[in-house]
């Protein structure tokens, strides 16, 4: 062996080594090697070393996958990750705002009831606005406004008999104008007349201060 | 457990922002509101004598195109806030606006107007107070006439819901009326 010769077994070596890595050949020996020796009872031992040599491969040689199987690898991932669908009643935002739902309704009930407490209950402050309403039907020959103006509403009735009904209620609207249009006036004037008055005492009261 | 405590709790401050919400947000519609300024008022009150009386002079007249002159330089103000001039003032000019419109509604042919306009007129009047003011006839005349255009564009619903809340208003004015009068 000359010195020329002595570093090409080296090479040769290195280069088998690298070889055997990727050769199929060496799974191949490995697999018939196991079966010859020791059958079925030798299942399973040398899955470390298959694993191995199947990432030595891989790292060697990255397998490129397919856009399809990509495809259908992001889609497990996504399912794998998808939050867990809730139902609304399960939100966040429905446990902050079915209290303060239920707490305005129920306010809504108690609250503005009471207002009406000082005349006395409801139901007779309703019975004589009813009465009402239906003396001054009697006195125009118009027909009950609200109730027919709902019914009509709810009904579906035709449009000429909806176009029938406006012009009675805005005129049976503009006969209560001119019912309550005296007292209003009245009062809007006792409103003016009192800020007058007022305006008059501190005139007066700044006129007195100021001939100090 | 202590989750269940932690949702109660939550739960419960929600009944209470409600509640809170509510009730501030009824306090601030109901309330009465003086004029700040007495100055205000006053002086919208005199101008609206004047004006009324030259008005009916006008239609006495039969001059319906002078009254809807005069009601329309009326219109153009300047009109105080509620705040200024207090809820009486936002009556005021409720009273302006729905004599106004009464005139144009009754009288077409003169100086006439796109249904349209004739709504924005209206909306213009009742602006945002119409709903903060106590209730009282001429904001309830107002709505009535808002009715009446609504129907002219064939916004029959509207028209309705606007006819319902003009006689809510006045059932319970009537009924205060009746109230009085009686023993």
């Amino acid at each position: 062996m000359s010195n020329a010769d002595q570093p090409k077994p080296a090479a040769n070596t290195q280069e088998s080594a690298l070889r055997g890595v990727l050769d199929p050949a060496w799974e191949e020996a490995l697999l018939r090697g196991r079966d010859e020796a020791e059958g079925e009872a030798a299942q399973g031992s040398i899955e470390p070393e298959l694993t191995a040599l199947h990432l030595l491969r891989h790292l060697r040689e990255p397998e490129a996958l397919s856009m399809a199987e990509l495809d259908r690898g992001w889609a497990d991932i996504d399912h794998a990750i998808a939050p867990a669908k809730q139902r609304f009643w399960q939100q966040s935002w429905f446990r902050w705002l079915a209290p303060v739902g239920a707490a305005a309704a129920i306010a809504l009930v108690v609250v503005r009831p009471g207002a009406d407490m000082g005349g006395g209950s409801a139901a007779p402050a309703v019975a004589r606005a009813d009465d009402t309403q239906k003396r001054m039907a009697d006195e125009a020959p118009l027909p009950p406004p609200a109730a027919a103006a709902a019914e009509a509403k709810s009904a579906s009735v035709d449009e000429a008999e909806i176009e029938e009904e406006l012009p009675s209620t805005a005129a049976l609207l503009e006969r209560q104008f001119e019912m309550l249009e005296p007292a209003a006036r009245a009062k809007v004037g006792a409103s003016v007349e009192s800020e007058r008055g007022s305006m008059r005492a501190a005139l007066i009261s700044n006129a007195r201060g100021g001939g100090r | 457990m202590r989750g269940w405590i932690g949702k109660l709790g939550w739960g419960l401050a929600g009944l209470a922002l409600g509640v809170g919400i509510t009730v501030v947000s009824s306090s601030f519609a109901g309330d009465p509101q003086p004029p700040e300024d007495s100055q205000v008022l006053v002086a919208l009150g005199q101008l609206m004598d004047t004006e009324h009386r030259r008005v009916d002079l006008l239609l006495d007249k039969g001059d319906v195109a002078g009254a809807i002159a005069a009601l329309e330089e009326l219109r153009r103000g300047p009109w105080p806030t509620r705040k200024v001039g207090g809820d009486a003032s936002i009556q005021l000019r409720h009273d302006a606006y729905g004599r106004l419109m009464r005139l144009r509604l009754d009288h077409p042919e003169v100086d006439p107007q796109t249904p349209a306009k004739l709504l924005s007129i209206v909306e213009e009047g009742l602006g945002r107070e119409a709903e903060l003011v106590p209730d009282n006839v001429f904001t309830a005349r107002l709505v009535a006439q808002k009715g009446e255009v609504l129907e002219r564009l064939k916004r029959d619903d509207d028209a309705l819901t606007a006819y319902e809340r003009a006689l809510d208003i006045n059932r319970g004015l009537l009924d205060d009326l009746l109230g009085q009068g009686s023993p």
